[in-house]
Formats: structure tokens, C-alpha cells, sequence
């Protein structure tokens, strides 16, 4: 389900108090917004463009910053921006290439809701252009490496971190617990989905268990990175991260949904799977077993369902008349045949060993 | 004499749509996708007027339930419950997979196709 915040839309009107605060913050003798505009994508959260002049203090100077709030609506499911802040900085801390964090402002009364300022990263982050880029044969392998290199170093942030103690430790096994957390979130949902069910109650039944906790991005695709002269610039949108199974944050990333039409290139419909696990090996050496990634694939398929089905519930009883979130409700049924494909394939598969 | 109903109406609305986009040049990105995203709805109500898009689904109430006595939400419960699974329904998850693919039929058989395509290619 989804939650109403009290955002105020960013614009001259509030530019005044947000340049107080961010000056107090950074410790800047005055910081003056030169311009603010809100960025394409983001159903969960609000991100905006914001270029400022600092006078004194660490970040002296012209500066090109992202300030990321929570949209109207949010997934209950996501962390808040705070929290997201923490993750990233210990991600920052660990060498991930993110979008460097630089403040957080729990206060709502600055700009209606709690934000966070990054540093502002250049690259084309757009799934779908992306995975149809005329020179993705030439760039596509390349990156592929340095996602997993990338996504293994967030694996090596484990759950003994103590700067991450806000993140609650699973109760469950990590696929159980994610089954549970999807559960819940139907449990809300206004469209009963059988098939759905069909899948979790799979799920459950056929979790491998898991060898490793570790830091999971949570929603580690094409279209949450971005890409700049070929190479990787950032990973983004932190807010599903969690403790959970590494093989999770693999499953999400080559799943079919999420590589764009490009199904055979399941390295995140950008390069081969080969391509993407040259990398995250070089780091992370054997914690994951590729043999597991079909029943995470199914439960990437799963989560997706799930999400389009809150989403279109956004229309059905939210009260947001937004034909975008009208369709994706209507994606769930191809989500729950792909998913349940994948049943059949897994099965099959494990039959004839 | 051609009759001018509601799936004729949609047909040349589509019609129309597509034409702007092709013929307006200066339409950025956001306005391209807006109007994609019209086209694909109008396609989706076309097809379920033409269509029972209910059939499949009282199809599969009706092999688990007596006549008339279950409904989909009825059906989610009892699977997480498992009181209907596969071994007590052995055709549970081909019936579950018929109505998705009756609802893509509507919603998009594109997706259907490449569905096809793949099975073939792998």
C-alpha cells in the first residue's frame, strides 16, 4: 500500500529555507539555489536537480546536487529517506560507486518532508534507451563487469556492520522473509491475484536456504545505474535495500522483466550473464552459486508482480488518476506467467538431475 | 454502410493518435511516451470489448468451487492456505496459466508473442 506525504512542490517559494539549512549544515557562510528542477522517473521518490553557489566551507563553490524526497506516494515497503541516506553512506564508505552522500534533513518543516542532498552524477540511467543504444555491443560487456564489481563490493557489507543497525535483521530465511514481507503488502491489496499466491506459497515451499547475509540493494537493474562514455557512473535508489541473500540482488538484476526485450541478454538485457559474473567473481569470489538464480528470478518475477499490483492499487483506491500507474497494474498477469514459466522450467529442470 | 461503434471509435482514435506522433516532430520524449501510454490504453479497452475478458476466470472458479460459490479472493486464500494446491487440484497451475494468458490476450499480446518466441528460441 502507499502512504500520502505532505511534500511542498520544491520551487522560490521555499529556495530560502532550504539555503539556510543546507549553509548551517555544510557549514557555509551562505549558499544561494540558482536553479531547481525536478528530474524524470521516480514513482516512489522525488528527485531534483538543484545547482547552488556555496561560499565557504568544504563544498566552496559551484555545485551540482541531487535532492531526493518522497514522492506523493510511497511504497510501505521502501526505506525513508533517512535511512536510505545511511545505506548509501555506508555504501559510499565501502568504495560502491553511488552518488556521493552529503546531508540529510529529517526536518519536514524545510521543505514538507524529510530530504537528503547527493552529489549529482552524470550518465544516461533510462532502462530502456539504454538496452537499445545503437553501441551497446561495444559498452554493454564492459559495464556488465563493472555492475558486478560493483554489486559484489555491497555484498561484502555484511550484517555485522553496526552502522547499519537500523536495518532490521530477518526473522526468517531471506527468501521466506521477503515471501512474508510480499504476503503482507497483498494482504492490503485491493485485486486478489491467485496466481500470485501460487507463486509465493512455490516460493516458500522450495527456498534453498541461504549460506550468506549480507547487504542486498534491493532493486539492482537496468534503469537504476548510470551510464557515462561507456562506463559506470553511479548505482542508484537505495531505498529497497535490506539484509537478505546475495543470489536476491543477481535473481532482480537478470530476471526477464527487467531486461527490457533484450531476453537474450540476461545481464540485465545489457550483456551476457558470463559478462556480469566475471565481475562480481573477480571480488566476490564463489558466495553465490549460479545454479540458485532460477528460483530468484522467480521471486524477482514475483516482487515485481507484487509492486505492479500496489502500484495500479494507487489508481484503484489511492485516488491518483495516473493512466502510468493504470497500466502497470495491468502488467501484473505477464509478471505471474513469467513467473510461473519459470516454475515450470525450474522443475523441469531439477527432474532431470 | 460501415456502423460507427465503440470499438470502430477506439480503432480510429489509435488511428489518429499514431499519426500525431508521427507527423509532430517537435513532440519531446515525455509527450511521445504520454501518447504511447494512450495508444496502449485504448488498445486494452478495444480488446476487452471485444472479448469475455471474464470467461477464463469463472472457467477456473468453477473447476475448484461448485457452481457459483467461489470467487478470487475466495481462491488467493485457500491457495496460501493451501487448501487447494496442486495435489488437490492437479491441473491448478495449468487453469492459473489459461486465465493469464486470456487476460494477456487483452492487455498485451505482444507480450504473448515474444512469450512464443522465446519458448521456441531456448
Amino acid at each position: 500500500m502507499t502512504t500520502a506525504s505532505q511534500n511542498k512542490p520544491l520551487g522560490q517559494g521555499n529556495y530560502a529555507e532550504l539555503e539556510k539549512w543546507a549553509a548551517s549544515t555544510l557549514g557555509a557562510t551562505r549558499i544561494e539555489i540558482a536553479r531547481a528542477e525536478r528530474l524524470s522517473g521516480g514513482a516512489v521518490q522525488e528527485n531534483w536537480r538543484i545547482d547552488a553557489l556555496v561560499q565557504d566551507g568544504r563544498h566552496e563553490g559551484a555545485q551540482r546536487w541531487v535532492l531526493r524526497t518522497d514522492a506523493d506516494a510511497s511504497l510501505m515497503v521502501s526505506l525513508d529517506r533517512t535511512a536510505e541516506f545511511g545505506v548509501v553512506s555506508a555504501a559510499h564508505d565501502a568504495g560502491v560507486k553511488v552518488a556521493a552522500p552529503i546531508a540529510r534533513c529529517e526536518n519536514s518543516d524545510v521543505i514538507g518532508s524529510q530530504f537528503v542532498l547527493q552529489t549529482f552524477e552524470h550518465g544516461e540511467g533510462q532502462g530502456r534507451r539504454l538496452t537499445r543504444d545503437p553501441g551497446l555491443d561495444t559498452w554493454g560487456p564492459a559495464v556488465a563487469r563493472e555492475l558486478g564489481i560493483e554489486l559484489a563490493k555491497i555484498h561484502q557489507i555484511r550484517a555485522t556492520d553496526t552502522s547499519l543497525g537500523f536495518l532490521p535483521q530477518p526473522m526468517l530465511s531471506p527468501a521466506k522473509s521477503e515471501v512474508a514481507k510480499l504476503r503482507a503488502a497483498l494482504d492490503k491489496a485491493a485485486e486478489p491475484r491467485p496466481a500470485l499466491e501460487y507463486t509465493l506459497t512455490w516460493l516458500n515451499d522450495n527456498d534453498p536456504g541461504s549460506e550468506h547475509l549480507t547487504l542486498v540493494h534491493g532493486d539492482f537493474r537496468t534503469g537504476n545505474y548510470l551510464v557515462s562514455e561507456g562506463h559506470l557512473s553511479a548505482v542508484l535508489d537505495w531505498e529497497f535495500a535490506h539484509w537478505g541473500d546475495p543470489h536476491e540482488d543477481i535473481g532482480w538484476f537478470t530476471a526477464k522483466c527487467w531486461r527490457f526485450g533484450n531476453n537474450h541478454l540476461p545481464g540485465g538485457g545489457i550483456a551476457k550473464l558470463a559478462d556480469f559474473l566475471e565481475g562480481y567473481r573477480s571480488i566476490a569470489g564463489d558466495l553465490i552459486d549460479e545454479s540458485q538464480l532460477p528460483y530468484w528470478q522467480i521471486l524477482a518475477a514475483a516482487k515485481w508482480a507484487a509492486i505492479a499490483v500496489l502500484q495500479g492499487d494507487r489508481y484503484r483506491t489511492g485516488g491518483e488518476n495516473s493512466l502510468e500507474l493504470a497500466l502497470t497494474g495491468l502488467m501484473v498477469s505477464e509478471l505471474e506467467l513469467e513467473a510461473l514459466d519459470g516454475i515450470k522450467a525450474y522443475e523441469k529442470d531439477h527432474a532431470s538431475r | 454502410m460501415r456502423r460507427i461503434h465503440a470499438p470502430t471509435l477506439i480503432e480510429l482514435s489509435i488511428e489518429t493518435l499514431k499519426n500525431e506522433i508521427q507527423s509532430q516532430k517537435t513532440l519531446d520524449g515525455s509527450q511521445r511516451y504520454a501518447l504511447a501510454m494512450a495508444i496502449s490504453a485504448l488498445n486494452i479497452a478495444r480488446a476487452e470489448i471485444l472479448t469475455e475478458p471474464e470467461a477464463a476466470q469463472w472457467q477456473l472458479l468453477d473447476y475448484i468451487y461448485d457452481d457459483g460459490q467461489g470467487n478470487m479472493k475466495q481462491l488467493a486464500q485457500h491457495i496460501r492456505s493451501k487448501a487447494v494446491s496442486d495435489e488437490t487440484y492437479p491441473d491448478l497451475r495449468q487453469r492459473l496459466e489459461t486465465l493469464l494468458v486470456s487476460e494477456l490476450e487483452v492487455r498485451n499480446p505482444a507480450a504473448l508473442k515474444q512469450r512464443a518466441a522465446d519458448n521456441a528460441a531456448y
